[in-house]
C-alpha cells in the first residue's frame, strides 16, 4: 500500500520533475518566466506522433527529431518573440504575459492541425506492471523515473564541469558582470534555450507515452510545473526537481487520506503556503543586486 | 511617437468604422436572405477547449446530416445553413453564444451542448419562445428547464435505473464510484446512489477526479483496496481509456462498468488491449443495426475517415429530427416547430427508436453493452 502511494508519487513527480527542470533553468539564466514550455512539450509530442504514427517513420528516429523540434522550437520562441521585446526594453511582466499568449496560440495551432481527439503513440502494449514488493510499476514508469533522475544529474555535471555551464551560471548569477568578462549575454540566452527546451522534448516523449496527447495538456503540465518549480526554489533547477517530487508525493499522499477531489487543492495549497512563509522555496537562493 | 501614435488611432478609428459599414449593409442582407433562402439553425458547441472533442464530434455529426438533407433539396426546397459559435463548454460561453445567434443572426432555432452553455441560454430562449434543442447534456435540471427546451441524450435517470437493476441482477451488491468532479458527474452520483440502496446494495466508495485529469492511479488503488466488487466510472470516453489501461497497468481485476459516454474508438485508443472486458450501457445494438443505421456508419466512414463516435450520432440525430419537425411549419413559427417536436413517438433514428416525453426530453431503448477483442458488442 504504502509502497504503490510512494510509486505513485514518484511517477507523478517525475513527470512534473521533467516539466520543471527546463522552466527553471530558463528561469534561473534568463530570468523571466517561460509559460509557453508547455505548449513546447505539448508540440514537441504532437511532432512525434505526426512522424511516428501518421508518417511511420521508426521511433527512435523520431524521437531524436522531437527532442531536436523541440530545441528549435524553444529557441524560434526566444528569438522572436523575447528578444524582440528585449530589444524594445519591455519589463519581465510583459514578458510573462506574451508567454502565456504564446502558450495559449500553440495550443490552439495544436487544436487546428490536429483536432480535439485524444490521441496515442501506440509504441507500448497495454499491459499489466511489473510486480515490485507488493506494489506495481509498469517499465516506462521505470524510465520516466530513472529518465528525470538521470536528467537532473546529467544536468548538475554539465553546470558544474563544462565551458557553457559556467557561463549559463555567470549570466544567471549576474548578467552585467558577465559581460563584462566577454560573456555574450545573448548567446547564452539562446543556449540557454535550447537546452531547456531539449529537456522539455525528452518530457515530451515520455509523457506521450504515459498519458496519451491531447491539445491542452502543454496548459496542465505547465501548472503543474510551475508549482514545483516554485516549491523547490524557483530559481534553482535541483530545487525544482525536488519540489516536483515532493509535489507528487504530497498529492498522492494528500489523496489516500482526504476525499480525491481535493487533489489539485493540495497542490495549490502547498504552492500558496510556500509563497506565502517561504518564497524562496526549499532550495532557492535570496540572490540580491540583479534586477533588470 | 507622436504621429506615430496619432496615425494608429486614425487607422483604429477608420478599420472600425469600414467593420460597421460592411456588418450594418450585410447584416440586413442576410436578415432578409434568412426569411426567403435558408433556414439558419444556431449551434453553440463547446469547439474549444476543455472538451473541444466532443464539440467537433458533433459537428461532424451535424454536418453530415445537413449536408444529406440539402443533397435532397433541403426542407420544402430550403437549404439548411448552420451557424456554429463556440461556447469553449463555460457558462459565460454559452451565454455569449446565445446572444450573437439570436441578435446578430437572427437564430430562433438553437443547437446546444453541455450543462452550463444550455442552462445559460435556456431562460432566454424560453422567454423569446426560441427552439433549444440540446445535445447529449446531462444535467436532470434541464428536464424542465421549458416548454421550449428540447433535449436529445440517453436520459442519466433511465441509463442508470437499468446499470443499477443489471449490476443487482449480476451480484453485483457492493459498488465502488470514480466520478467526475463537476456539476453533470455528482447528479450521476446522487442518482447511482439511490438507486442502488434502492435496491439493496451499496455504495463502497466513491472517488473524485478534476477535469482533465491524467492520473488516476491512487483513486484506483483505493477503490481496490474496499469492499466494491464493480467499479463505476463516470467520466467521458478518453478518461475512460486511461482509466482502463491504468487499472490494468495496477493489477486491478475488479468489475469495471461505464455509461454511454464509453463507446468510442478513442476508448479502443487509449486503453488499448485494457479496454476489453469493460461493461457499459448503450443505446446502440451492432446486431440490430438497421438500414438507417448501416447508411449512417458508411457515410460517416467515408465523410471522416473514421468510424462514428457517440456525440457524432446523437447529433446528427438532432438534425434529423428537427428537419422532420420543421418540415410542417414555416421555419420562423417556434410554436408550431414546438408542438411538431412534441408529437415525435418511436422515430426511427440511428441512436434507436425516438420519442418526446412531456418534458422534451427523448426515451430511447437502453442495452448492456462490452468490449470484446476491440470491439463494441452486445453484452
Amino acid at each position: 500500500m504504502f509502497l504503490q502511494l510512494l510509486i505513485n508519487g514518484l511517477i507523478a513527480g517525475a513527470i512534473y520533475a521533467l516539466v520543471a527542470t527546463g522552466f527553471s533553468l530558463i528561469y534561473s539564466t534568463c530570468k523571466f518566466i517561460h509559460f509557453a514550455h508547455g505548449a513546447v512539450i505539448a508540440f514537441s509530442s504532437y511532432f512525434l506522433y505526426w512522424l511516428f504514427s501518421l508518417i511511420g517513420i521508426n521511433f527512435w528516429l523520431s524521437a531524436i527529431m522531437a527532442i531536436v523540434f523541440a530545441a528549435l522550437l524553444g529557441l524560434g520562441t526566444n528569438v522572436l518573440i523575447y528578444q524582440q521585446l528585449q530589444k524594445k526594453k519591455a519589463s519581465n511582466v510583459i514578458i510573462l504575459i506574451s508567454s502565456f499568449a504564446l502558450l495559449i496560440l500553440l495550443e490552439a495551432l495544436i487544436l487546428i492541425f490536429f483536432g480535439a481527439d485524444v490521441k496515442t503513440l501506440g509504441f507500448l502494449k497495454v499491459a499489466k506492471g511489473l510486480p515490485f514488493l507488493g506494489a506495481v510499476i509498469t517499465p516506462l514508469q521505470i524510465v520516466i523515473i530513472l529518465g528525470s533522475l538521470a536528467l537532473l544529474g546529467l544536468f548538475l555535471f554539465f553546470m558544474r564541469k563544462t565551458k557553457l555551464g559556467k557561463a549559463m551560471r555567470a549570466v544567471s548569477d549576474n548578467k552585467n558582470v558577465a559581460e563584462v568578462v566577454g560573456i555574450s549575454a545573448k548567446k547564452i540566452y539562446n543556449w540557454t534555450f535550447i537546452i531547456g527546451s531539449a529537456i522539455a522534448g525528452v518530457a515530451a516523449i515520455l509523457i506521450g507515452l504515459e498519458q496519451n496527447l491531447e491539445p491542452m495538456m502543454g496548459t496542465n503540465l505547465m501548472i503543474k510545473g510551475f508549482t514545483g518549480a516554485v516549491i523547490g526554489g524557483i530559481g534553482s533547477v535541483p530545487g525544482a526537481v525536488l519540489g516536483s517530487f515532493l509535489l507528487g508525493f504530497a498529492e498522492n499522499f494528500g489523496i489516500w487520506f482526504l476525499p480525491s477531489g481535493y487533489k489539485d487543492a493540495i497542490a495549490f495549497v502547498i504552492l500558496f503556503l510556500f509563497l506565502l512563509l517561504r518564497p524562496n522555496g526549499i532550495l532557492g537562493i535570496k540572490k540580491g543586486g540583479d534586477k533588470k | 511617437m507622436k504621429k506615430q501614435t496619432g496615425i494608429i488611432i486614425l487607422s483604429i478609428i477608420l478599420v472600425a468604422l469600414v467593420v460597421a459599414l460592411v456588418i450594418g449593409l450585410t447584416g440586413s442582407e442576410t436578415g432578409r436572405t434568412v426569411k426567403e433562402k435558408q433556414i439558419k439553425i444556431g449551434a453553440s458547441l463547446p469547439l474549444s477547449g476543455k472538451i473541444a472533442y466532443m464539440g467537433q464530434h458533433m459537428q461532424e455529426g451535424i454536418d453530415l446530416a445537413v449536408s444529406e438533407i440539402n443533397a435532397k433539396g433541403g426542407i420544402n426546397g430550403k437549404p439548411i445553413k448552420i451557424v456554429y459559435d463556440d461556447t469553449q463548454g463555460t457558462t459565460k460561453g454559452g451565454l455569449d453564444s446565445y446572444n450573437k445567434l439570436s441578435q446578430i443572426d437572427n437564430i430562433k432555432i438553437f443547437l446546444s451542448a453541455t450543462t452550463n452553455a444550455v442552462m445559460a441560454a435556456a431562460p432566454l430562449a424560453e422567454e423569446n419562445k426560441q427552439i433549444l434543442f440540446a445535445i447529449a447534456t446531462a444535467s436532470t435540471t434541464i428536464s424542465k428547464a421549458g416548454d421550449f427546451i428540447f433535449r436529445n441524450t440517453l436520459l442519466a435517470q433511465q441509463e442508470i435505473k437499468f446499470l443499477a437493476n443489471s449490476l443487482n441482477n449480476m451480484g453485483y451488491k457492493k459498488i465502488g464510484l470514480l466520478i467526475i468532479g463537476n456539476s453533470g458527474g455528482e447528479s450521476y452520483r446522487q442518482a447511482l446512489k439511490k438507486e442502488f440502496e434502492t435496491l439493496g446494495g451499496e455504495i463502497a466508495l466513491t472517488e473524485k477526479f478534476e477535469e482533465q485529469s491524467n492520473d488516476f492511479r491512487t483513486q484506483l488503488l483505493k477503490l481496490d483496496k474496499s469492499d466494491a466488487t464493480a467499479i463505476i466510472c463516470v467520466a467521458h470516453t478518453q478518461e475512460t481509456g486511461l482509466i482502463l489501461r491504468q487499472a490494468k497497468e495496477l493489477g486491478i481485476n475488479k468489475q469495471i462498468v461505464g455509461m454511454f459516454a464509453t463507446e468510442g474508438p478513442s476508448l479502443i485508443e487509449a486503453a488499448g488491449e485494457a479496454a476489453d472486458g469493460v461493461l457499459y450501457t448503450h443505446f446502440f445494438d451492432p446486431d440490430k443495426q438497421t438500414q438507417l443505421n448501416k447508411q449512417y456508419n458508411q457515410k460517416y466512414l467515408l465523410a471522416y475517415g473514421r468510424e462514428s463516435e457517440p456525440y457524432a450520432a446523437l447529433a446528427y440525430d438532432n438534425v434529423i429530427i428537427l428537419a422532420h419537425a420543421l418540415k410542417n411549419c414555416d421555419p420562423d413559427d417556434t410554436i408550431c416547430i414546438k408542438t411538431e417536436l412534441y408529437k415525435i413517438q418511436n422515430m426511427e433514428t440511428v441512436t434507436g427508436k425516438t420519442s418526446f416525453d412531456s418534458n422534451g426530453d427523448t426515451t430511447k431503448e437502453i442495452i448492456l453493452k462490452t468490449v470484446r477483442n476491440g470491439k463494441f458488442v452486445l453484452y
